[in-house]
């Protein structure tokens, strides 16, 4: 049955549609949470607000679990979607600039595009940095990073795969990780927001 | 925490859980055919096609029939049937293969020396849930005996009998029959098995 654009169910001009539709609510959402506020985000590097890691954390395990099941019950074909091959070595780094983004910026590639919606300045200047960004890797990618992006070739895999246990466990395992690290990062928040008077 | 970050982890933990379940119970997609109704399918007695249909088949050159030889590919290369394609019984379930062999358009038929490879390909293309597969009765031995070199019925013999065996002796003519190597006269080009292209999976990513 799925997924509706790889297996030709739906043509470019209804995926699109979807898809800017799909993009609305998520841009929707992300103000109605307070996500385009850099104090949020931040939040989690000085342990007064975990919302944005419980939020990721719980959004990809839904995704995960709801995966699993439609593939499972032959809803959609997990073959068939994207799926990227793994390189550790400039994920790791990548991994690293953005956490550092994060912190020093206070925006996520998302919620910086929301933000500069919502009329705030430093949005701005933070979606222009990202895209001076890009451009810059974009002309300089053959002379500069080539090596560096095709180091650490994993191909396509999943960690599950590479630690030699099922998919299912692995949700499984993670989920738990997941709910240990609520209710500890509730604790943190408490504990943080106790001693200081921080103001969002 | 509030009341709904525990429900929803309470959610994520009954999913996770189900998953972990369903993964461990069955690995087996759930369209295989199921060994009740397999019985039955084995009972099937239509899987069959004749020496008689097969060769009439071919003379009219009939554009919707595949014939896969299971046999090894020295064998294929000594004597086939024409147009058909080589898929040795130990590649039947290769995926390069599954375009030749899982389709709805053509009638496939499957041959070897006897009818026993062909069982066996038949089944296991079944149980994959094929369809439109068939089994040459009797094999290439039964091609030879009937197509290749018809024995002439007795006098008492029905009418239908005599019917059949003149179709079969100009069968034999059409196929090149009697002669001593037993080697096809219509030599067309064997057809290479279509080979499956992969399905791109969908390109593009997100931050």
């Amino acid at each position: 049955m799925g997924p509706l654009f790889p297996l030709g169910t739906i043509g470019e001009e209804l995926n699109m549609l979807i898809g800017f539709i799909i993009g609305i609510g998520f841009g929707f959402l992300l103000e109605a949470a307070g996500f385009t506020n850099t104090r949020k985000l931040a939040g989690v590097f000085y342990g007064y607000d975990f919302v944005v890691l419980k939020v990721f954390f719980a959004a990809a395990i839904t995704a995960a679990i709801g995966l699993f099941l439609m593939n499972h019950y032959g809803l959609i074909d997990i073959n068939a979607t994207f799926y990227p091959k793994t390189f550790w070595i400039p994920t790791l780094i990548g991994g690293l600039i953005m956490a550092f983004g994060f912190l020093i910026g206070g925006f996520c590639p998302g919620t910086s595009i929301c933000a500069a919606v919502t009329g705030k300045i430093d949005a701005m200047i933070f979606v222009l940095g990202a895209i001076i960004g890009i451009f810059g890797y974009a002309f300089t990618y053959e002379s500069l990073w080539e090596d560096l992006r095709n180091s650490g070739k994993m191909g396509r895999t999943n960690i599950a795969e590479w630690m030699g246990i099922s998919d299912g466990l692995f949700i499984l395992l993670m989920t738990i990780v997941a709910a240990v690290t609520f209710f500890a990062v509730t604790r943190i928040q408490k504990k943080v927001t106790d001693k200081h008077d921080y103001q969002l | 925490m509030k009341k709904f970050d525990v429900l929803y982890v309470g959610l994520l933990l009954i999913g996770a859980f189900w998953t972990f379940i369903v993964n461990s119970a069955n690995d087996e997609p759930i369209d295989r055919v199921q060994p009740c109704d397999l019985v039955d399918i084995v009972a099937q007695t239509d899987k069959y096609m004749t020496t008689d249909e097969l060769a009439r088949r071919l003379m009219s050159d009939d554009p919707t029939l595949a014939l896969i030889d299971l046999r090894s590919k020295t064998e294929f290369e000594k004597y086939s049937l024409e147009g058909a394609i080589n898929i040795p019984l130990e590649d039947i379930v290769n995926p390069e293969f599954k375009d030749a062999i899982n389709q709805d358009v053509l009638t496939v038929v499957f041959y070897s020396n006897s009818s026993d490879l062909s069982a066996k390909a038949w089944m296991l293309t079944k149980r994959l849930g094929y369809e439109n597969n068939y089994i040459l009765k009797g094999g290439l031995n039964h091609w030879v005996e009937t197509i290749l070199r018809p024995r002439e019925p007795k006098e008492t013999a029905s009418r239908s009998e005599f019917e059949n065996y003149s179709f079969r002796k100009a069968a034999s003519a059409y196929f090149g029959g009697g002669s001593a190597t037993g080697e096809s006269v219509v030599t067309k080009k064997p057809k290479v098995a279509i080979k499956r292209k992969k399905k791109s999976a969908a390109g593009g990513g997100c931050d």
